[in-house]
């Protein structure tokens, strides 16, 4: 979080501009194609500073640099004219009494090719119409594309759940199966991202067992009206301090958390891959000896664990835990029994 | 958000009246209940350029103002709006680019000579003198071009602003529509491989609906996997090719490796999985002009191997082309390895679920193949690939579970991958036993 946040001239101009420029428009009338002829009143400046979050003081004395300077942003009435002692009008100003502000020019949102390319990545869900190709394109095994409506909609139920301890109920897609199951009762603790998979998940409790649910296969999501009463219950302690613990979105209900211990071997980029992909693990040690770099956690959710180690081939070592290391020397001998015949 | 934007202003008009405010007055004046909600709103006052202090008197704990308003919101002064309504202009006129670059004295004819409908006074000398503070404090770009013989600076607005949207034309359903946009940036954790860029359309939206500060709704979020950069280094690798004009002519580059190549630039590629910044386009050793027969090929370049670049007089006939096109589309991630375009069909057992089923049909999408059941009930991916090695990647993690793959290249590679993974097990366990 910033502190000690400096908000400059241009930044405070930048805001008004935007503010005003479509609040005149759009709040005060409604959709602009359904008038003909439509008279421009602009907001007061008790509005301009909730709005842009600048105190009213600061407001008022900029209102009266940029009304000096023939700025675009004018007083709608045209009543302000700037002289030695305007004190009077300016406290009229302060109460909203007098002082409609609106702009003179037209305004434009701008976004350069990098954000332009990414809310593209947006447009299933945003439907913005761009006019131009756009010559950076991004390339994503792992995308936006469960940034739907609906997905959206259920990250914000369950936040909203999360802070005020209500319960949920709703309609899960279980992929084995490919049915779909209604689920109710659920105590959600905490959404997930793993941004690796670009995957989000709820961590919630439901018949007093952990459980992690993917948002993108939620449908039907309801907050129940009763909230969950009291302090939370054994399990739900169990599980939230699982959290820093916790290796994509697959840990089971029965998985345990498991001490785990890799060495990496120093081939192409395999160091700094694995060091940029534990940065957000609270528990982790990391550190070089001899030709490999080992790393040690805590681990929750093994199985998405062994998927990671096994993308890295043969530079990876697993030293713990055993029952990890045999399954992975069964499957490179399964894989050559299966695929070696072929060649 | 409004509600709560409201009260976090009422809280910082209480801190900037000067009022010591315990946790209790901070409930009260926000009408919150819970102590978490308190801190929520301290960290919006933060965020708004408050720097507060904390004073300790018995038991209880107050807050108070450090800073003093101006430290934070600095005197606007009549040049800081004459600067801004000249960046106005340029912005409305789209002059984003070196190509539509414009003078000074274009810029003074039209901001303020008699044809102008712009009522910002001020005299020549003056004007002259803003546009170089712009230009000293990176505001705006410049170029000295030759005009009848003489030397004029030529100004543009720095990024490059591809697309551009009038508010003003904006109806109720676009409105609605960037309204959606803004709620799902503001839905987004921290860690998203975005963030950076989505916070910046994030801050612009958020002016626009009134909501600059809204606080970081990722908060509720608990992150872990990877923290991604890349994206960060397009401005990087853009400043480098801003210097030619590389969308209308070909480039002639040397990489860090002496290598030297003519090269068409098709695309610029962020390749998620690297985590980095490429240049798609069509190479040659020798140059295109005069002889369209020569041999020439498709290339994925990372911009940190160049060493120098060269515009030559060539024609560019490949930039955003839609035989360009084909190759991104076709673009599992990116890696500089040979672009072949043989259709890769494998196979894994039905027993895949979950996750690894998901990815299986994540690169069907992102490559435009195929992905279903095949006559023995497995499953079955069928489609070109370009990206052996990110393929590669995916296909370690299917372990046992992959039956048949018809390349002889990925069956190899697999299979000696296993081969290496049991070699290094032994020598391991055989150098700590």
């Amino acid at each position: 979080m910033a502190k000690n946040k400096l908000i400059s001239p241009r930044e405070r101009l930048e805001r008004y501009y935007n503010f005003v420029s479509t609040y005149t428009y759009y709040e005060q009338y409604g959709d602009k194609d359904d008038y003909d002829d439509y008279d421009v009143m602009g907001v007061i400046a008790e509005e301009i500073a909730r709005n842009c979050q600048i105190p009213l003081d600061v407001v008022l004395k900029d209102l009266k640099v940029m009304l000096r300077s023939k700025a675009s942003i004018i007083e709608a009435d045209e009543e302000y004219e700037s002289s030695e002692d305007d004190g009077g009008f300016w406290e009229d100003v302060r109460d909203g009494a007098i002082g409609f502000f609106t702009l003179n020019t037209k305004r434009f949102l701008s976004l350069t090719r990098e954000e332009s390319s990414i809310i593209r990545k947006l447009n299933k869900a945003s439907s913005v119409s761009f006019d131009n190709n756009n010559e950076l394109k991004i390339k994503e095994a792992i995308s936006f594309k469960d940034a739907s409506d609906d997905f959206v909609d259920n990250i914000y139920t369950v936040m909203a759940a999360v802070e005020n301890g209500s319960f949920i109920k709703f309609e899960y897609h279980d992929l084995d199966s490919n049915r779909k199951m209604t689920i109710q009762g659920v105590v959600p603790l905490k959404l997930l991202y793993d941004s690796e998979e670009n995957m989000y998940g709820v961590l919630a409790v439901y018949k007093k067992e952990a459980r992690i649910y993917r948002i993108d296969r939620i449908t039907n999501l309801s907050v129940k009206s009763e909230d969950i009463q009291g302090a939370y219950t054994d399990e739900e302690v169990t599980l939230i301090n699982r959290i820093p613990y916790i290796w994509g979105t697959q840990c089971a209900d029965d998985d345990r958390v498991g001490h785990v211990k890799v060495a990496f071997r120093n081939v192409g980029k395999v160091w700094n891959k694995v060091k940029g992909y534990v940065e957000y693990r609270e528990n982790k040690k990391l550190y070089e000896k001899g030709d490999y770099l080992f790393y040690e956690d805590e681990v929750y959710g093994l199985e998405s664990f062994k998927n990671w180690i096994l993308g890295f081939g043969s530079s990876a070592v697993v030293i713990e835990p055993k029952f990890l290391r045999d399954d992975i020397i069964k499957m490179m001998e399964e894989r050559i029994e299966k695929l070696g015949k072929e060649q | 958000m409004a509600i709560v934007a409201e009260k976090t202003d009422k809280l910082i008009k209480a801190f900037t009246s000067g009022a010591e405010l315990s946790i209790d007055d901070i409930k009260s004046v926000t009408d919150s209940r819970s102590k978490q909600s308190v801190y929520n709103y301290l960290e919006a006052c933060k965020d708004a350029g408050l720097s507060l202090d904390i004073i300790r008197k018995g038991h209880k704990v107050f807050y108070k103002l450090k800073n003093t308003i101006e430290d934070i919101y600095p005197l606007m002064s009549k040049e800081d709006v004459e600067k801004f309504l000249i960046l106005e202009w340029l912005r409305s006129k789209g002059i984003w680019k070196k190509s539509d670059s414009v003078s000074t004295d274009y810029m003074y004819k039209s901001i303020i000579g008699d044809d102008s409908d712009n009522s910002l006074l001020c005299g020549r000398t003056h004007f002259y003198e803003l546009v170089a503070e712009l230009k000293d404090t990176k505001q705006l770009m410049s170029c000295e071009k030759i005009v009848d013989g003489n030397r004029y600076n030529h100004y543009w607005l720095p990024n490059q602003h591809e697309d551009v949207f009038s508010l003003e034309d904006f109806n109720n359903k676009e409105m609605n529509t960037w309204r959606k946009v803004y709620s799902i940036i503001c839905s987004l954790p921290d860690n998203h491989p975005y963030n950076k860029q989505l916070n910046k359309v994030k801050s612009k939206l958020g002016y626009i609906f009134g909501d600059p500060g809204s606080s970081q709704d990722s908060e509720s979020y608990v992150v872990y996997g990877r923290a991604y950069h890349g994206m960060d280094k397009y401005d990087e690798a853009m400043n480098i090719l801003e210097k030619y004009d590389y969308k209308h002519r070909a480039l002639h580059i040397q990489l860090k490796s002496k290598e030297k190549f003519f090269f068409k630039l098709g695309y610029v590629i962020y390749a998620m999985e690297q985590d980095c910044i490429y240049l798609l386009g069509q190479t040659s050793v020798h140059p295109y002009s005069n002889n369209k027969k020569k041999v020439y090929r498709t290339r994925i370049l990372r911009i940190e191997k160049i060493e120098a670049i060269e515009e030559t007089n060539i024609d560019n006939d490949y930039y955003c082309s839609d035989e360009a096109s084909k190759y991104v589309s076709k673009m599992y991630g990116a890696t500089e390895d040979t672009i072949d375009d043989n259709t890769v069909r494998f196979s894994v057992s039905r027993e895949c679920t979950g996750n690894k089923l998901i990815k299986l049909k994540r690169l069907a999408d992102e490559v435009n193949g195929s992905f279903g059941l095949n006559d023995n009930d497995d499953y079955e991916f069928c489609g070109e690939v370009i990206g052996r090695g990110n393929l590669l990647r995916l296909l370690r993690q299917y372990g046992n579970e992959l039956i048949s793959i018809n390349q002889d290249y990925y069956r190899k590679e697999l299979v000696e991958s296993a081969n290496k993974t049991l070699k290094h097990y032994k020598e391991f366990f055989d150098g700590e036993e």
